[in-house]
């Protein structure tokens, strides 16, 4: 399917972003055909990684850190397709009017900064806004830009923890847990992407700018608000920590099959299916011993005693294809390596290719959805620290080539670390 | 419901499915201005039909929250009548949202394509497990199974046990989230009329194109990645610990490392070789736990919380839900809506434009807006059974 007419073509946004929560909002807006420019600092970088890695340290293609590992991360890299770069420090005055300069040729701005960092810089909306006053602007953060919490640190599990995921999570004999998949940061930056797509089109409607305050651990409480009223009502039990069972279903559960780490996830959600998944086990008895999902929960361990002791004894791939020929939800519990190689991800595309050394490509994350067919994807690859400094401040912000290299004699702009010009 | 100068004031959107996902995103649009208007069947709160939204929850509180901001038309889908409704309405909507599955016998999908037939000029967002094409269109799913699919199931437990499903309807409301953005994607930017736009919104694909490290990690490195319990898989202290009155989430980034030795009044760590860096406490995370957990174990929660924010160390109080609502922070933000009830409090919007946080209407009752909707759109009458 050939690329149809991008949605934000013709949009410029700057990204004031770190770790994966703005990278992945600008990453969005990126793949849908918006020229993102990245403003890098080159004393604090982002995950490019560390400058002189240590041996161990496998973030490269081919496990090889080069000449310059911090262009050749694989995190960077994943987070940071089609965009540019400018890697200019925003704590000088120079950097600061520099970036104004782009703020009055832009149209979005998405920063995931602390909500100090800003208006420390003499940045903040109202500020922006006196250059470019129709700005559409999103401030993601963990805990939002006002509020007594506003200035706390926050990692993704840090938001995990203080939104209630953290207490929601875990084996049901066992602490509370992390996701390890930094979810509040994905979460925030999918719906980043969307508000900022919503507020341009307030903009043309409407005149205007919009300033978007989104707070991580909003998003999680709202995405388990129902749960908020089951406690009310006096049912703690809807947060109870249940492992991989669940309230409704039964059969519900993460089983061991053959070899190391292998798993199999069954999820029966009918008795239809429960009476299929007893077939397969050759064990119609236990079909009419617990005919009603209420029967099943009541002696649930005594029902996963039985499937794990079927599962333990077959190769993954055999018990999923007889459990999903016979209509019972089950799936591989998939590692990266058997999703990259699935014969479904292939027929659908569902990762994009990025260029590597010469004509090869390796496969990345892919666009979230298909759109009349097509997925967005890589573009461009992420660029080198500062790789698009002269044309962005040349072409874009209107610097001439004398002021271009004062900018660099002075520090403000460059293409390489600072630890390596100290 | 309409707000003047939101973006999607003017747009009506048919909300065909019935799922976490599509209600998550029907309930951004509505919050942005959008008319939603939800196609149920007769009888659908008495029994799963009516989907997960009320049949599988005895309780009521998945829709009483995920249904907030739409109005609710009730159609027979297994009439025809009810089908040829249902194309009418999409042939007036802007957006249609359906979450059929291969196998269901709503025909609700193809009610959906007749209006596209007819030239009818909308966004339909069909929402399934495994997307409208590949071999796994018809496999059997729910969230967990796709979950498991993505590659995202196999990061989340700890190394030596089995992996963990993400708790409650997360995932759901995950893809519901990105259906809403692939929707606004559809939407125009400058204004204009709605454009055809047929959005094939996979639950899998959301989620296999979500996790921050692992396809590019194994394409680059040939590193498959697996799960690391609390911890992180280069940097430490990165984890969960017990504490004298519940559990907190200890980050320690690298230049925060002799702040919390002193904290600790371990100024010897900051010398010990076996912590000399992150990569190196990583390795040595088992004996750094002992350390740690002796610790934490004489504080409270809410001690190791107030005064690792303040040394700026990114700590996580481990709240339960109910503890948002003795939250000064989300009480500060105005978070909360109040329910008809005028007590129990609902959780708002995650998110303020220019300062204002949007709101939406409470959840209606089965076939609330049937007649007007009937009138508007001019469909055959469906008695409304009532419960």
């Amino acid at each position: 399917m050939t690329q149809p007419p991008l949605p934000l073509e013709g949009i410029r946004v700057l990204e004031l972003t770190t770790a994966w929560a703005g990278p992945f909002c600008g990453r969005l807006l990126g793949d849908l055909g918006a020229e993102v420019i990245k403003i890098e600092s080159r004393r604090r970088l982002d995950v490019r990684g560390p400058v002189r890695p240590p041996v161990g340290v496998n973030l490269y293609p081919d496990n090889d850190p080069g000449e310059d590992p911090w262009n050749r991360s694989h995190r960077f890299h994943e987070r940071n397709r089609n965009k540019l770069s400018v890697a200019m420090e925003l704590n000088q005055p120079q950097g600061r009017d520099a970036f104004l300069r782009l703020v009055g040729a832009s149209d979005v701005i998405v920063e995931n900064f602390s909500p100090r960092v800003l208006p420390q810089f003499g940045l903040g909306y109202g500020s922006l806004t006196a250059v470019k006053p129709d700005l559409v602007m999103v401030s993601l953060s963990g805990f939002g830009q006002t509020g007594p919490e506003r200035d706390n640190v926050a990692f993704g599990p840090t938001v995990e923890q203080v939104s209630g995921l953290a207490s929601l999570l875990g084996y049901a004999d066992g602490p509370p847990s992390a996701t390890g998949l930094f979810l509040p940061d994905v979460l925030g930056g999918t719906l980043a992407a969307g508000l900022v797509m919503s507020a341009l089109r307030s903009r043309a409607l409407n005149g205007g700018g919009t300033y978007i305050d989104l707070a991580e651990i909003e998003v999680i409480r709202w995405m388990t608000g129902h749960l908020l009223l089951g406690a009310q009502a006096g049912r703690p039990e809807v947060s109870a920590r249940l492992g991989n069972r669940h309230p409704e279903f039964a059969p519900h559960g993460v089983f061991p099959c053959v070899g190391e780490d292998r798993w199999i996830a069954i999820a029966v959600e009918t008795d239809e299916q429960w009476v299929a998944l007893a077939g397969v086990l050759g064990r119609h008895d236990l079909a009419e011993s617990y005919p009603r999902r209420e029967d099943r929960a009541d002696a649930v361990d005594a029902v996963e005693a039985e499937i794990f002791s079927w599962t333990s004894d077959l190769e993954q791939d055999e018990a999923v294809a007889r459990l999903r020929s016979a209509g019972v939800p089950t799936s591989a519990v998939a590692t990266a390596d058997q999703v990259l190689a699935s014969e479904h991800v292939a027929a659908r595309d569902v990762f994009t290719r990025y260029p590597g050394e010469g004509s090869s490509t390796r496969a990345m994350s892919g666009g979230l959805w298909m759109m009349d067919g097509w997925r967005p994807g890589v573009r461009a690859p992420a660029p080198n620290l500062g790789e698009h400094n002269d044309y962005v401040l040349g072409t874009i912000a209107g610097f001439t080539e004398d002021e271009i290299v004062a900018l660099r004699q002075a520090g403000v702009v460059g293409e390489l670390p600072s630890e390596l010009e100290a | 419901m309409l707000s003047q100068g939101m973006p999607y004031a003017g747009l009506t959107v048919i909300n065909a499915s019935r799922g976490v996902a599509g209600a998550t995103a029907a309930q951004l649009l509505a919050g942005l201005g959008a008319r939603v208007i939800r196609v149920e069947e007769p009888g659908a709160d008495q029994s799963p039909s009516r989907g997960v939204l009320a049949g599988w929850d005895s309780n009521g509180d998945l829709f009483e929250h995920f249904g907030r901001g739409s109005e609710s038309g009730v159609l027979d889908l297994s009439s025809e009548s009810g089908v040829a409704g249902l194309t009418r309405l999409a042939e007036r909507a802007d957006i249609v949202i359906d979450d059929e599955r291969p196998g269901d016998e709503r025909g609700t999908r193809g009610a959906i394509r007749k209006a596209r037939a007819r030239s009818a000029e909308f966004t339909h967002a069909s929402i399934t497990p495994f997307g409208l094409s590949g071999p796994w269109i018809d496999v059997p799913s729910s969230s967990m199974i796709v979950f498991a699919a993505s590659g995202l199931m196999n990061f989340v437990g700890e190394p030596d046990r089995e992996p963990l499903r993400l708790p409650s309807w997360l995932v759901d409301s995950h893809v519901g989230l990105a259906a809403f953005t692939a929707i606004t994607s559809t939407i125009r930017i400058d204004g204009g009329s709605m454009t055809s736009c047929d959005l094939d919104i996979a639950a899998m694909d959301v989620l296999a194109n979500c996790n921050p490290h692992a396809i590019s990690q194994t394409s680059y490195t040939g590193i498959v990645g697996r799960r690391q319990g609390s911890r992180f898989v280069d940097g430490y202290p990165w984890t969960v610990l017990e504490c004298k009155d519940g559990d907190i989430g200890i980050i320690v980034p690298q230049t925060g490392w002799d702040v919390f030795c002193l904290w600790m009044e371990r100024p010897d760590l900051i010398e010990d070789p076996r912590f000399a860096d992150r990569f190196r406490r990583r390795q040595h995370a088992d004996e750094l736990d002992v350390i740690l957990t002796a610790w934490t174990q004489t504080l409270t929660r809410d001690e190791l919380y107030r005064e690792g924010q303040d040394r700026h160390l990114p700590f996580g109080a481990v709240f339960t839900v109910a503890d948002s609502l003795d939250s000064p922070q989300l009480a500060a933000r105005d978070f909360f809506d109040t329910a008809p009830n005028g007590r129990t409090r609902l959780a708002g919007l995650p998110f303020a434009f220019n300062e204002a946080r949007p709101h939406v209407a409470a959840a209606p009752s089965l076939g609330e807006h049937t007649e007007t909707v009937t009138k508007e759109f001019s469909l055959d009458r469906v008695e409304v059974s009532t419960p």
